[in-house]
């Protein structure tokens, strides 16, 4: 035993560990530290040198009604896409669980969007969800002239309309998640529920839901990410319009940066920052010890 | 499930059917086939808009990134599975964001 340990000390040395160790304090260490230290002053594109000014950022940007506004569009975008995501992704990978012939090709084709660039999505999106876009036609051809909107212009909707966007483009990614899940779970359990006399709902809800604990760990925690830090969505569809009615955290700090203020940018990253830590820290103790049970 | 699958595909379809359309025809973002073929902006994107430059380039990128991770990350990821003492462990926790 204690040779063994030896010898897998010498064959695993930490020396391994180096250069990935060296890659994340450079990129991710040292550039955390130094933008906590440049959200504490007066940073900007037109000034020479620097000024401490203590908490002063931090203070302006929650007097700003915008950040506020920010703050629950965000919140709002990620409740929405992560039950949605989640939702859309589970169903999918449930139906394309059962053996039928052109099981593959359509799980192929509901991965598709996830896989495409999520700029050119937006842009294909923006003119299908323009007021007289293939959308609101399509709903006037079917009759349903009542829910024809203003998706992208219409302030009360707006983030549900990218946000639906981001599920459309993302379910098809969280659904081979759960497939993979699904392939772990031994058929033999779905075998004995059914001499059992267990239904379809109740193999689902008994078996397969907490079966795929470790897969909706996984899905909880990468849509939760994915919408706190949402960009590129929101940047391409309506730029934080009509006015900053769709204005999310990242859009807001990417303004901020443009306008020159570097320091209250940075102040804004480092909130955005400890607002995902706060959020997704416990998932990911939960989902540790979780690991260590099992 | 093919019905359900025509919410992905008719984007993509829209989108396909017009790059082979003319500007005016585009626009409208309808299903319609395209009244006449136009390989031409095909031609556009390569000549003009450079998009094998941006390829190549992309490709660099993903090569790159993608040969470092690998490597690199394999090695950090031996260690710290095989190791179980408290280095590891603190080293573990601080590399999750």
């Amino acid at each position: 035993m204690n040779k063994k340990k030896r010898m897998n000390n010498s064959l695993y040395s930490y020396k391994l560990l180096l250069p990935i160790l060296f890659l994340y304090v450079v990129f991710f260490v040292l550039p955390t530290i130094m933008g906590l230290g440049y959200s504490f002053t007066n940073w900007r594109a037109d000034r020479d040198e620097l000024e401490f000014i203590g908490f002063n950022n931090f203070t302006r940007i929650f007097k700003d009604r915008t950040i506020l506004l920010a703050l629950k569009n965000t919140f709002i975008y990620t409740v929405f896409t992560v039950l949605g995501k989640n939702i859309a992704g589970l169903v999918l990978a449930t139906l394309l669980n059962i053996q039928f012939r052109s099981k593959n090709i359509l799980r192929g084709i509901f991965y598709l969007p996830s896989i495409l660039s999520t700029v050119a999505i937006g842009v294909v999106f923006t003119s299908i969800l323009h007021p007289t876009g293939p959308l609101n036609d399509l709903l006037g051809r079917i009759g349903l002239e009542v829910l024809q909107q203003n998706w992208l212009d219409n302030r009360q909707i707006v983030m549900y309309s990218i946000g639906g966007v981001a599920i459309w483009m993302m379910a098809g990614y969280h659904m081979t998640i759960y497939l993979a899940g699904y392939q772990s779970i031994p058929a033999d359990y779905y075998e004995a529920a059914r001499i059992d006399g267990a239904n379809a709902l109740q193999r689902f809800f008994c078996i397969s839901i907490p079966m795929l604990r470790a897969s909706f760990n996984m899905n909880i925690m990468l849509s939760l990410i994915a919408g706190l830090k949402v960009f590129t969505e929101v940047f391409v569809m309506t730029g934080g319009g009509p006015g900053n009615a769709s204005q999310v955290l990242s859009t807001l700090i990417y303004k901020s940066f443009g306008n020159g203020s570097w320091g209250l940018g940075t102040a804004m990253n480092i909130i955005l920052s400890v607002v995902v830590s706060i959020l997704t820290v416990p998932l990911l103790l939960r989902m540790r010890r979780e690991e260590v049970e099992s | 499930m093919w019905l359900l699958s025509l919410i992905v595909l008719i984007p993509l379809a829209i989108v396909f059917f017009g790059s082979f359309k003319t500007q005016a025809e585009a626009v409208a973002f309808s299903l319609k086939l395209p009244e006449s073929r136009h390989f031409e902006n095909y031609k556009t994107v390569i000549e003009e808009a450079h998009i094998l430059r941006a390829m190549i380039n992309s490709l660099i990128i993903t090569i790159a990134s993608v040969a470092v991770c690998v490597l690199f990350s394999s090695m950090g990821a031996f260690v710290l599975a095989r190791k179980k003492n408290w280095q590891k462990a603190f080293i573990y926790s601080s590399i999750w964001e």
